[in-house]
């Protein structure tokens, strides 16, 4: 398995790179049968979701992927009449937020370690707290800043939507 | 000397054997070739010159001249292949998701349950309906509901396949005594502390 590309996550205006996928929960629990392809090794949801903090809450604010049948889905296509901003009551858990330089790569999942995490507890949707867990210092001067991926492979020339976005 | 070729006659009838069993397998799995092509895209080195002697001809030439050589070994790793096998499938069994009578928690009534389940967002970006953007898939499982059934909610641990433990909950029909279809509304990362 390759080391795979994160949501993205808009939180007290920053913009982060966000190692958590709450709308996998959604797609598994809501049985509207719908499933994405996978583009990439390095995108085997075969989307990327962006998702916005705002008032303490969670939303999907933005969604780009390909569907099984090959055509290209986007928030309106898995929430019919919620084009701009879908509220995340569905997930309850952890939200990790890797920041800093790059401790231990690990070419799997999120499985790469990074000087801190930021780590924003989650509740029907609503946020209930938020922690840094910090996780050492990297003795690396040249070490990379920030979530990285070491290599992947693209699937077919024209259905990496999720990607190139 | 002629226990010698009597071993190695055997040994030639087990590679024999193994050899018609692969054939068969790929024959018979037709998600094997999707399965190489998926391969092939992973690791560009596959479609070299040089890997495909070494394993088309290669590493095929010297495992044959192994399991000649050494074919008792052979049917013990068979062996312990097919208890793996069995302990796999005990597993995927073991992981279906269930729901016992000591989850039950309530019988709640469809009035109860959807006015205690109506989500708001206060930038309405979830319909005001019960469940939110699950009421699709509430109104299906509504649909299962017959007369003479109760509607109650449960909450359960549940061990997937991957041996990750989950809080799950929601609501399950029951019909005299016997519980029926469910439906799942939280499935959370279960943590002891």
């Amino acid at each position: 398995m390759t080391a795979q590309i994160t949501e993205k996550l808009i939180y007290e205006g920053e913009r982060y790179a966000m190692c958590t996928n709450p709308l996998d929960v959604y797609l598994s629990l809501s049985e509207l049968g719908i499933e994405f392809e996978s583009t990439s090794t390095a995108l085997w949801r075969g989307y990327v979701g962006t998702w916005e903090i705002k008032d303490d809450r969670l939303y999907l604010i933005k969604l780009n992927g390909t569907l099984n049948d090959g055509s290209e889905a986007d928030l309106e296509t898995v929430f019919p009449g919620y084009p701009n901003r879908v509220f995340a009551h569905w997930f309850s858990g952890e939200v990790r937020i890797p920041q800093g330089k790059i401790l231990n790569y690990v070419h799997m999942g999120y499985g790469s370690t990074y000087e801190r995490d930021l780590l924003i507890t989650i509740a029907d949707g609503v946020v209930t707290r938020s922690t840094v867990q910090e996780n050492g210092v990297s003795d690396d001067p040249a070490a990379k800043e920030g979530y990285s991926i070491g290599a992947m492979t693209t699937f077919g020339s024209n259905n990496a939507k999720g990607i190139s976005e | 000397m002629t226990y010698l070729y009597v071993y190695f006659g055997v040994g030639l009838i087990v590679l024999t054997t193994v050899f018609a069993h692969h054939r068969w397998i790929l024959n018979k799995d037709s998600n094997s070739k999707s399965f190489s092509e998926i391969l092939d895209a992973t690791n560009p080195d596959r479609n070299k010159l040089s890997y495909k002697i070494l394993n088309n001809y290669v590493a095929p030439t010297i495992g044959s001249i192994l399991v000649v050589i050494a074919w008792p070994i052979v049917p013990i790793m068979k062996y312990k292949d097919f208890r793996e096998k069995k302990k796999l499938e005990r597993r995927r069994e073991n992981s279906i998701f269930r729901i016992k009578d000591l989850d039950l928690l309530n019988v709640m009534t469809l009035q109860q349950v959807e006015s205690k389940e109506i989500i708001i967002d206060p930038l309405g970006a979830v319909p005001k309906t019960p469940f939110g953007h699950f009421h699709l898939a509430w109104e299906k499982f509504k649909k299962e509901i017959e007369p003479n059934c109760e509607v109650m909610n449960f909450s359960t641990i549940w061990t997937n396949e991957w041996d990750q433990k989950k809080i799950v909950s929601g609501y399950v029909i029951v019909k005299s005594g016997k519980i029926g279809k469910h439906f799942i509304t939280k499935s959370t990362k279960f943590d002891p502390a």
